[in-house]
C-alpha cells in the first residue's frame, strides 16, 4: 500500500521534471541486511538487474552494493556463490524498484542456513541404567544393551561449530568416562569420534 | 503501516454507525488479552480493580486468549499489568508490542477493534519468555598473561579466556544464558599452550536451586602447567 503511494509520488516527481530520476548514477545505496548464517567467507550476492556484485565477509551484519541506484531502478538480488558451510540462503524484499521505502524502510535481507552434521557418541561396556549424555542443551538418555556398544545419536551440530559431550548422570551401577568429547564439526563429521567408556565404579 | 490507514477508517465507520443510531446506550469495551508462550502456571494480570488469571493452554506454550470479567465504559483509562508476584513460575511475561506500538494501556474506545468496528474491544498482548541464567565459574592455575583457554557449553556457547598472573581465581561466564529446565555441559575445546585443564561441576540442569541462587557459578576449571 505504502510503496504504491511512494511509487506514485516518485512518478509524479519525474513528471514534474526532476532530472535526478533519469537513469545513470543514482544516489540510493543498495544495502542488504545479513540476518545470520554467514560464519565464513564465500557468500557473493549479485544484483541481477545491473550485474553488480558484492562479497559478504564472515559474520557481517550487512553489506552495500558498489553501484548506487536511481529512483525507480529495478533491483533483483540473488546468490552468486555460497560459503562452503551453507545449504542455501533466503531473502526478503530482494526484488523491487528503488525508492526511499524499498531502500531504507524495508531494505532487503538475507538469511543463510548452515549445514548440520550427525554427532554420534559410541557408548561401550554399558550395563547399568540411568546414563544421560548432554551436548550443552541437548540431552540424551542412554539405555544399555547388555554391555554391547550403543551408538547414541545426538542432535545435529552446525558445520564449523563446536561440540562437547559431557555426562549429566552416571549409570546406577557403573562409572563412565568421556574420550574425545569435544571438538569442531567439519564437513566430514566430528574431528574425532566421541566415545563414552563405562566400567566398574572405582 | 496499514493499520494507520485502517484504524481511522474503522473509527470513522463506527462513529457513522453510532450517529445513525442516535447514540443509544452506554458502550462497554471488553478487555481481550492474548498471551504468547505461556508454559507454566500462572500469569495474573490486573486492570481497573479486576484480576485475570491466565493458565497455559492444553499444549503448554500455545497462545491463550482470555477476557477480563467486566468490560470498561468509553473513555476509561486502563493499564493491564502483571500483579505483584503475578508472574508465572520460571517465566517472565512482558507486554508485547503489536502493530508497532504498546497496547497494554490506553483509554477504552481509543482504538477500534481489529476484528470489527461493530464489536468494540481493547486488545492487550503479552509474551512470556522462559527465565534464563548465567553459567560460569572460576579458572585456577592458568598463571600466564598470554595463554588462552577456549571453553564451550556443548554446541550452544563458546568463550575464550586469557590467563592472568595477577588475578586468581579467574572468573568466567558464557555469553548465552541457559533457560530453566535446560541442561548445560562445559568442556575444554582448546587447551592453553603449556597447560592441561580439567573441568569439575561442569554439567547440570537449570533447576529450582539455580533459580534461587540466580546463576551457576560453581564450575571449576583447574589448570596445571605441563
Amino acid at each position: 500500500m505504502k510503496s504504491s503511494i511512494l511509487y506514485a509520488g516518485a512518478a509524479l516527481a519525474c513528471a514534474l521534471g526532476l532530472s535526478a530520476c533519469g537513469g545513470g548514477d543514482g544516489d540510493l545505496p543498495l544495502s542488504v541486511t545479513v540476518n545470520g548464517g554467514v560464519t565464513k567467507d564465500g557468500l557473493v550476492l549479485v544484483n541481477k538487474s545491473n550485474g553488480d556484485e558484492v562479497a559478504v565477509p564472515a559474520n557481517s551484519a550487512g553489506v552495500s552494493f558498489p553501484k548506487y541506484l536511481s529512483t525507480d531502478d529495478e533491483f533483483n538480488i540473488d546468490v552468486k556463490t555460497l560459503p562452503t558451510n551453507v545449504t542455501g540462503c533466503t531473502f526478503t524484499n530482494n526484488k523491487a524498484r528503488a525508492n526511499y521505502y524499498t531502500i531504507y524502510t524495508l531494505p532487503p535481507t538475507v538469511t543463510c542456513t548452515i549445514k548440520t552434521h550427525d554427532l554420534v557418541v559410541n557408548v561401550t561396556g554399558l550395563t547399568g541404567s540411568g546414563l544421560v549424555l548432554v551436548n550443552g542443551a541437548d540431552k540424551q538418555p542412554v539405555a544399555a544393551k547388555g554391555g554391547a556398544d550403543v551408538p547414541v545419536p545426538m542432535a545435529k551440530v552446525p558445520e564449523d561449530g563446536p561440540y562437547g559431550i559431557t555426562i549429566l548422570s552416571q549409570p546406577d551401577t557403573q562409572n563412565c568416562v568421556v574420550r574425545n568429547g569435544s571438538g569442531t564439526m567439519s564437513a566430514t563429521g566430528p574431528s574425532s569420534a566421541p566415545v563414552v567408556e563405562c566400567g566398574p565404579k572405582p | 503501516m496499514k493499520f494507520h490507514l485502517v484504524r481511522p477508517a474503522l473509527v470513522l465507520a463506527s462513529s457513522l454507525v453510532l450517529a445513525s443510531c442516535g447514540g443509544g446506550g452506554e458502550e462497554s469495551y471488553q478487555v481481550k488479552v492474548t498471551v504468547f508462550g505461556l508454559k507454566y502456571d500462572q500469569l495474573t494480570l490486573n486492570t481497573n480493580g479486576q484480576d485475570l488469571v491466565v493458565h497455559p493452554a492444553a499444549k503448554a506454550g500455545d497462545t491463550v486468549v482470555s477476557y477480563f470479567p467486566n468490560g470498561l465504559s468509553y473513555g476509561t483509562y486502563y493499564n493491564v499489568l502483571p500483579k505483584a508476584n503475578g508472574q508465572p513460575a520460571h517465566q517472565t511475561c512482558v507486554s508485547a508490542t503489536q502493530y508497532g506500538y504498546p497496547r497494554e494501556y490506553g483509554t477504552a474506545g481509543q482504538t477500534a477493534s481489529l476484528e470489527s468496528a461493530r464489536t468494540p474491544a481493547i486488545e492487550v498482548f503479552y509474551t512470556c519468555l522462559i527465565n534464563s541464567y548465567a553459567v560460569g565459574g572460576n579458572i585456577t592455575g592458568l598463571n600466564s598473561d598470554t595463554a588462552t583457554i577456549t571453553l564451550i557449553n556443548g554446541s550452544n556457547s563458546q568463550i575464550t579466556v586469557t590467563g592472568s598472573t595477577t588475578v586468581t581465581p579467574l572468573p568466567f561466564a558464557f555469553g548465552n544464558k541457559v533457560d530453566f529446565d535446560t541442561t548445560y555441559g562445559v568442556s575444554v575445546l582448546t587447551q592453553p599452550v603449556g597447560y592441561n585443564c580439567t573441568v569439575e561441576n561442569g554439567t547440570g540442569t537449570i533447576n529450582a536451586a539455580v533459580e534461587t541462587a540466580g546463576k551457576v557459578d560453581n564450575i571449576a576449571v583447574k589448570c596445571t602447567k605441563l
